[in-house]
């Protein structure tokens, strides 16, 4: 351990260098620091035995595998696609008042372009990654993320509704498809 | 015969060695059968949509357990598959299905996961619990252990580390899949390896 590592250490009595292990482990240090952290490791025994175990852990995620799933879920899959029965049908069931307090006409504005983008339609209305349609992107990403924050600040008032938590939960998944979507389109072009 | 995680170091320590081909982000897709399934399964074939579900439900509810915990794990890989069911037509064959399919359940968790953590009768998991983690183990229960810890870490934490570590994306598509900055994500990611090298030692 050297002086200067001592003289260093937080009041939690941390090495703070270890705070950059990760970093460091992932090939995110730009060099100099990654030289200096390398010249520290070898006069700190904390850092070096806590480097060993994080890449340890690392070394044992990439080893988490599959895992079978129970003999009851085909079933109930099956069921559910003959049966044609809505996954979530609550949130589409919600009042014009709470649609409106939980953003939804956001959500289904964004939605509509994202399935345009999604069969295709737009490769007829729009000439290619054109500022038009980054800019319609980024308004619609910006819209969900307002309407995500007027939700997320209704739950904060209402925990036990429901209805808003499935509207959240819908919200996020369709923002989600609305980046992968447009990430689709972008490598398409 | 597969080849033990754990190895004998010289001086008689324990170490975690990377076994690749164990990693599930890269088991193959049977891409062509994959494709011709799909299709089927797009025009109404149930038959071939099992066959798909045969073939990938594996990866994907390893992935609902561990983000989600095993008690509503059975449920989420229910509505991914349905949800996936319902978004063939928009399949085009442009990436492996199992990549498609794996995007479909990553949004789905992640839904769930902020919709979740707006109940906190849900997320009772801000404190790290400890599990023994000393004493000899063989690999499985060194695997068990390293399960149970994965889904013992805080939310964010865990999503980050599944989403970096085990899934392999980047902390730009992590931050954007989370509204997450990808500096919010890299701390995370430091928490939760912190945390979990305490059930390895």
């Amino acid at each position: 351990m050297t002086q200067d590592t001592d003289s260093e250490r937080s009041a939690s009595g941390a090495c703070p260098w270890v705070s950059r292990l990760s970093d460091h482990i992932d090939g995110r240090l730009d060099p100099g620091t990654d030289a200096q952290l390398r010249t520290h490791i070898a006069a700190c025994e904390e850092c070096e035995s806590t480097i060993a175990e994080l890449r340890r852990v690392v070394a044992m995620a990439r080893t988490v595998g599959p895992i079978e799933p129970p003999a009851s879920a085909w079933p109930r899959i099956a069921s559910r696609i003959r049966s044609g029965a809505p996954m979530r049908p609550a949130w589409l069931r919600m009042s014009m008042p709470q649609a409106i307090a939980a953003g939804l006409t956001l959500a289904f504005g964004s939605g509509a372009l994202a399935w345009m983008l999604a069969t295709g339609q737009t490769e007829q209305r729009l000439p290619g990654p054109e500022e038009p349609t980054v800019a319609a992107l980024e308004a619609n990403l910006a819209s969900y993320d307002a309407a995500l924050a007027e939700i997320e600040e209704a739950i904060r008032i209402q925990p036990d509704d429901a209805y808003l938590r499935r509207h959240l939960e819908a919200t996020i998944e369709a923002r989600a498809d609305l980046v992968e979507t447009a990430a689709r389109l972008n490598l398409a072009q | 015969m597969a080849r033990s995680p754990v190895q004998q170091r010289d001086d008689g320590q324990k170490e975690v060695v990377l076994i690749e081909l164990e990693r599930p982000a890269r088991v193959p897709d049977d891409k062509t059968q994959d494709l011709d399934d799909a299709a089927r399964a797009a025009g109404g074939d149930v038959a071939a949509f099992e066959r798909l579900y045969r073939r990938h439900s594996p990866r994907i509810y390893g992935l609902c357990c561990r983000m989600l915990g095993e008690p509503d794990a059975e449920d989420a890989l229910q509505d991914v598959f349905v949800r996936a069911w319902r978004k063939l037509a928009l399949f085009r064959g442009d990436a492996a299905f199992g990549t498609w399919l794996y995007r479909v359940a990553i949004n789905h968790l992640l839904g769930r996961r902020a919709a979740r953590a707006s109940r906190p009768e849900l997320n009772a998991t801000n404190a790290v619990e400890r599990l023994p983690a000393s004493g000899p183990r063989d690999r499985v229960d060194l695997r068990v252990d390293f399960e149970r810890a994965i889904r013992r870490l805080p939310e964010g934490a865990r999503a980050v580390f599944i989403l970096h570590d085990v899934e392999g994306y980047t902390h730009e598509e992590i931050g954007e899949m989370l509204r997450v900055k990808p500096g919010t994500s890299k701390s995370q990611l430091h928490r939760a390896r912190m945390t979990l090298r305490q059930y390895l030692r």
